[in-house]
C-alpha cells in the first residue's frame, strides 16, 4: 500500500453511471486482473406510513469518515489478495433512482473481488459515519435507519 | 495572481503576557490556527515575528526591515521580502475561517488594496497589498504615519464585504478575550449529526475536565428529548464505549446516531 494518499472518497451530488464506465476502462492497462467486482447502491422510493422518498440528502462526519475508510481499506487489502480497490459515496441531495454508492474491487481470480467487494459494503455501512435524510414528496423528512 | 502570504506576529503583548502568536488556546499556539486553516488551501505563509519559538512551525520566519513600525512596519517588511503582492494576515485572529480566505482570492482587485469588510467592520490585517503599494507603505513606515485605516484612505482599496458569526474574526489580545476563545473552540469542539442536528441547537459545554457518562447527562439535561436517541460519542474520531473515559477541553467530541450510509 506504501505512502498515504489524502483521499477524497466523497461526491457532491449522485455518482454519474458514466462513472462506473469510466473506473472500468481505466484499468484496461492492468492486464494481471482477471476479474471485478462492483456493488452500486442506488436511492430507492422507499413507502414509508403512505409517503413516498423523493431523494435521501447525505452527511458525513468528514475527517472521521475517511480515516475510517482508509482503516477498512488496509484491512481489507491485507485480508484478499487484490489489485484495486476502490470506494465512492454521494453527499448532499440524490434522487431516488440515482446512485449513492459505488464500491468497486479487481484481482487476479475473481473469489478475493467478489468477497473483498461484500465485506467492503457490509462494513462501510456498519462502520463510516455518513448519515442519510430521507426527503419525502410533500417536503417532509426523516432520518433513515437501517435495517440491514 | 501571484502572491506570498505573511501571518504578522511581531505584536509586543503586554497584556498578555506572552508573545500573541504563541499564546495558547486549548494547548495550540495562536498563530497554529492559521497555520492549519492554510494548509489545505495550499498557502505556506511566512510568518514575521522577533520572539523565539516560532521555528517550531517549520515555516519561514522574519524580522521586521524596520522595527517598532506596528502593522504598517509589517506590511512594508512583507512587501520588501516577497517583492510581489502580499496577503496579510494577523495572529491575533487566529479564527479566520477558508471561506474568508476563498472570497478575498476570488474577489479580489488587481493593483488595489484589497480588504474584508466583516459585518461592516474593516480589517486591514485581512487583505491582499499589491507590490504597487510598497513605495506608500514605505514612506508611511519612515514618517510613522502607521494607521492603517489613513493608508486605505489614501490609496486604491477595494472593500470586500462578508457576514458571519463574530467568532471568525475574534481578536485574541487581553485575558478575557482568550476565555471567549476557548469558550468558541469548545462549542466548536462538539460536532453534531444526523437526528442529533433536529435536537441539540446550540451544543451545551460542559465543566472539563469531564467524563463520558457526565458529559452525556449535561447534555440529557440541556435536550430532554434525547432520551429518544441513540448515540455513540467519539472523542478525536475513535468511538469510546468506556462511560469513564476522561474527557479534556481540547478533545473534538462528535455526537453519532446509527449510521445510514452506504
Amino acid at each position: 500500500m506504501g505512502e498515504k494518499k489524502i483521499r477524497n472518497s466523497f461526491i457532491e451530488g449522485p455518482i454519474p453511471p458514466e462513472k462506473i464506465a469510466d473506473s472500468i476502462a481505466a484499468h484496461r492497462h492492468k492486464t494481471g486482473i482477471g476479474g471485478h467486482a462492483i456493488f452500486l447502491g442506488q436511492v430507492r422510493n422507499d413507502l414509508i406510513d403512505g409517503k413516498e422518498v423523493q431523494a435521501i440528502d447525505f452527511t458525513t462526519y468528514r475527517e472521521m469518515a475517511e480515516q475510517k475508510i482508509a482503516e477498512i481499506r488496509e484491512d481489507i487489502f491485507a485480508k484478499h489478495e487484490l489489485v484495486c480497490m476502490h470506494i465512492y459515496h454521494s453527499l448532499g441531495i440524490v434522487p431516488a433512482g440515482a446512485l449513492c454508492f459505488f464500491v468497486f474491487t479487481s484481482s487476479k481470480h475473481r473469489k478475493p473481488a467478489q468477497k473483498a467487494c461484500e465485506e467492503l459494503v457490509e462494513r462501510f455501512k456498519a462502520e463510516v459515519p455518513v448519515w442519510g435524510k430521507e426527503l419525502f414528496t410533500d417536503a417532509s423528512y426523516q432520518w433513515k435507519e437501517l435495517k440491514g | 495572481m501571484k502572491l506570498k502570504t505573511y501571518i504578522l506576529s511581531g505584536g509586543k503583548s503586554s497584556r498578555m503576557g506572552q508573545d500573541k502568536g504563541l499564546q495558547p488556546i486549548l494547548g495550540k499556539p495562536a498563530i497554529a490556527y492559521l497555520l492549519d486553516m492554510l494548509q489545505p488551501l495550499g498557502i505556506t505563509p511566512v510568518i514575521i515575528a522577533h520572539e523565539g519559538g516560532y521555528s517550531q512551525f517549520g515555516v519561514r520566519v522574519i524580522g521586521d526591515v524596520i522595527p517598532g513600525k506596528g502593522p504598517m512596519g509589517g506590511i512594508y517588511t512583507a512587501l520588501s521580502d516577497a517583492g510581489e503582492d502580499v496577503l496579510i494576515l494577523a495572529a491575533d485572529a487566529p479564527f479566520i475561517s477558508t471561506a474568508v480566505m476563498r472570497a478575498l482570492l476570488a474577489q479580489q482587485e488587481e493593483g488595489q488594496i484589497n480588504v474584508i469588510r466583516y459585518n461592516g467592520r474593516v480589517q486591514p490585517l485581512c487583505g491582499i497589498y499589491p507590490a504597487v503599494c510598497a513605495g506608500e507603505v514605505k514612506e508611511s513606515v519612515q514618517s510613522s504615519r502607521l494607521k492603517m485605516m489613513d493608508l486605505l484612505d489614501r490609496f486604491p482599496t477595494h472593500y470586500i464585504g462578508l457576514e458571519g458569526i463574530a467568532e471568525i474574526f475574534h481578536n485574541n489580545n487581553t485575558p478575557a478575550d482568550h476565555a471567549a476563545a476557548v469558550n468558541y473552540l469548545r462549542k466548536m469542539n462538539i460536532k453534531c449529526f444526523g437526528k442529533l442536528t433536529d435536537i441539540i441547537t446550540e451544543p451545551a459545554v460542559p465543566a472539563y475536565p469531564t467524563t463520558v457518562q457526565a458529559f452525556k447527562d449535561h447534555l440529557q439535561k440541556a435536550y430532554p428529548a434525547l432520551a429518544t436517541v441513540g448515540y455513540k460519542i467519539a472523542l478525536n474520531r475513535q468511538i469510546v464505549t468506556d462511560p469513564g473515559t476522561n474527557i479534556c477541553e481540547a478533545d473534538e467530541i462528535a455526537l453519532l446516531p446509527a449510521f445510514s450510509g452506504g
